[in-house]
């Protein structure tokens, strides 16, 4: 089960760019929560804050109560590559996890490749990160992200940098492996669709400085399917998201478009 | 860890053979060479002092095997020692000025300067401190050869990806440990990229170690040749001499090969 998350009036400075400016907002145990926004709204910081891999400039991040001052390490965290490390197969992949936790290895070993099945990497234990697609490749990381049964999973745009079909096919399967053990979720995208399909709750932010301009609650039945992407409630929060993004003026025209093609093939 | 070897063997074996074809290439121009070698000292007659034939070569060859041998021996020890040596100093001095900024800002610039001093210039400089022994050898060896490795070393390990330190610190893992498992293997094919450089320099060193100042190796070989105007005993020497520069030179890739089968630069798939 999940950890909470407070984040009270955190902020972050690089020098005298202001990267985030002041922000408050809470997660709730086990709650699956979308971060959305164009580039430059501080989204990836605001992720590395909770994850305490950078230091917020005011303010702070709690998880469950207790304030965030080092690298958190009840934590998966998912990054936009992969991040394999090349000379460790797949199987070792996952197993660093334990390793560095020190968990008991044959345990762990029997859960790498449960998780590896369920994420449709059977027979690729023994593979190099080399031998696989993009696709494949961020779904070992994913299962790295999950094998020590995490309170908290972090994603930072993690499947941005594939192709639409892997994408679809790896929401679902996110969300299949998310409800088996419910950790709390914080996943940062630039795909609206992305978000509205897999959360409970969106943050929409706004850039330079980096803000919260909305709080958006997903309220469909789970688990989603992908023809739930046609329905009109889906739709409505698509088009609330898309319209505010007009607003801030970070969504021209052409990029209205794209967001229109996008979205075409599934109504 | 065997059973993660499984899927690479079938690549293993067309990359021996691939390479055995490969290796048949350079092999025929040098026996293309040697023919027209011998062709031009039939043909033009030059004195043997100038350009002994390639027959003559290899008959000194054999006539004098042992002695040969024996200065061989002496400069592939000297260059191993001054190999082993350079990246003894290299690779903490380059994790030294990867890891804390004083460091480079003190010793990168200093380091880069020394590379504008000729170190065949240093020679005599290195006889005057160390004497006439192995240890001037392998000293100007070192000083030739350890720059690449420092220089290779140091952006292997600075181009490690953030994101992959940051997944070892959110996995817990100590300072140590990020630094074995991540940032050492991570750095291996820049690492490897410069020991090569390394290895042919360090030959290089050890014969200038030899000029200046030696009485035996395959450098003092070639100085007493050419005095006494031996110029088959010379060619035979450089002949030896370009034998330990690759066999040096093959060893290190074996052991790049044996160390990362995992990498781009060694695989078959990946050309």
């Amino acid at each position: 089960m999940g950890k909470s998350i407070s984040i009270d009036r955190v902020g972050k400075t690089y020098g005298t760019l202001e990267a985030l400016s002041p922000t408050s907002f809470d997660i709730a145990e086990g709650e699956f929560v979308s971060i959305v926004g164009p580039s430059g709204c501080g989204k990836s910081t605001l992720l590395r804050l909770i994850a305490g891999l950078d230091l917020a400039s005011r303010g702070t991040v709690a998880i469950a109560g207790r304030t965030v001052d080092k690298p958190e390490t009840d934590v998966g965290i998912v990054f936009q590559r992969p991040v394999l490390l090349d000379w460790r197969s797949v199987i070792d992949n996952v197993m660093i996890q334990a390793e560095a936790r020190r968990l008991p290895r044959e345990a762990y070993l029997q859960r790498s490749r449960e998780l590896l099945k369920a994420a449709g990497l059977d027979g690729f234990e023994t593979a190099y990160p080399h031998q696989l697609s993009g696709g494949m490749s961020q779904r070992v990381s994913v299962c790295r992200a999950l094998v020590h049964d995490p309170s908290l999973l972090l994603m930072d745009e993690p499947f941005g940098a594939l192709d639409a079909l892997t994408r679809d096919q790896m929401m679902i399967d996110l969300q299949k492996l998310w409800l088996r053990s419910r950790p709390t979720v914080l996943f940062v995208t630039h795909s609206v669709q992305e978000a509205v399909f897999l959360s409970d709750r969106i943050i929409v932010m706004a850039p330079r400085p980096g803000r919260v301009d909305a709080t958006l609650t997903v309220d469909l039945p789970r688990p989603r399917r992908l023809a739930m992407r046609g329905a009109p409630a889906f739709n409505r929060l698509v088009d609330d998201i898309l319209a505010r993004f007009q607003r801030m003026g970070v969504l021209s025209d052409d990029a209205d478009q794209t967001e229109e093609a996008e979205r075409a093939p599934v109504q | 860890m065997s059973e993660t070897q499984t899927l690479a063997r079938p690549s293993r074996a067309t990359e021996m053979i691939r390479s055995n074809a490969r290796a048949l290439y350079p092999l025929l121009s040098l026996l293309l060479i040697g023919l027209a070698w011998q062709l031009g000292v039939v043909l033009f007659e030059p004195a043997p002092y100038l350009l002994p034939s390639p027959a003559s070569v290899f008959t000194v060859i054999v006539a004098q095997f042992e002695t040969l041998l024996y200065h061989t021996g002496i400069t592939a020890f000297e260059t191993t020692l001054a190999f082993l040596l350079s990246i003894v100093v290299a690779v903490p001095l380059a994790f030294a000025i990867a890891r804390y900024r004083w460091c480079e800002n003190m010793v990168y610039p200093l380091l880069v300067m020394s590379q504008a001093i000729p170190k065949v210039a240093l020679a005599p400089l290195v006889i005057v401190w160390l004497g006439f022994g192995l240890g001037t050898k392998v000293m100007i060896g070192v000083l030739v050869a350890f720059f690449p490795v420092v220089v290779s070393t140091v952006v292997g390990l600075k181009s490690v990806p953030q994101d992959m330190v940051h997944l070892g610190r959110s996995m817990g893992l100590s300072e140590a440990e990020i630094f074995r498992k991540i940032y050492l293997p991570a750095s291996l094919p820049s690492i490897f990229g410069g020991l090569k450089v390394c290895i042919t320099l360090a030959v290089v060193g050890a014969v200038v170690g030899e000029f200046v100042g030696a009485d035996r190796g395959l450098g003092y070989l070639i100085l007493l040749a050419s005095g006494q105007l031996q110029t088959a005993l010379m060619f035979a020497a450089l002949f030896f001499l370009v034998i330990i520069g690759v066999v040096s030179f093959a060893l290190v890739q074996w052991a790049e090969r044996a160390l990362m089968p995992w990498h781009s630069s060694v695989r078959q798939d990946a050309a």
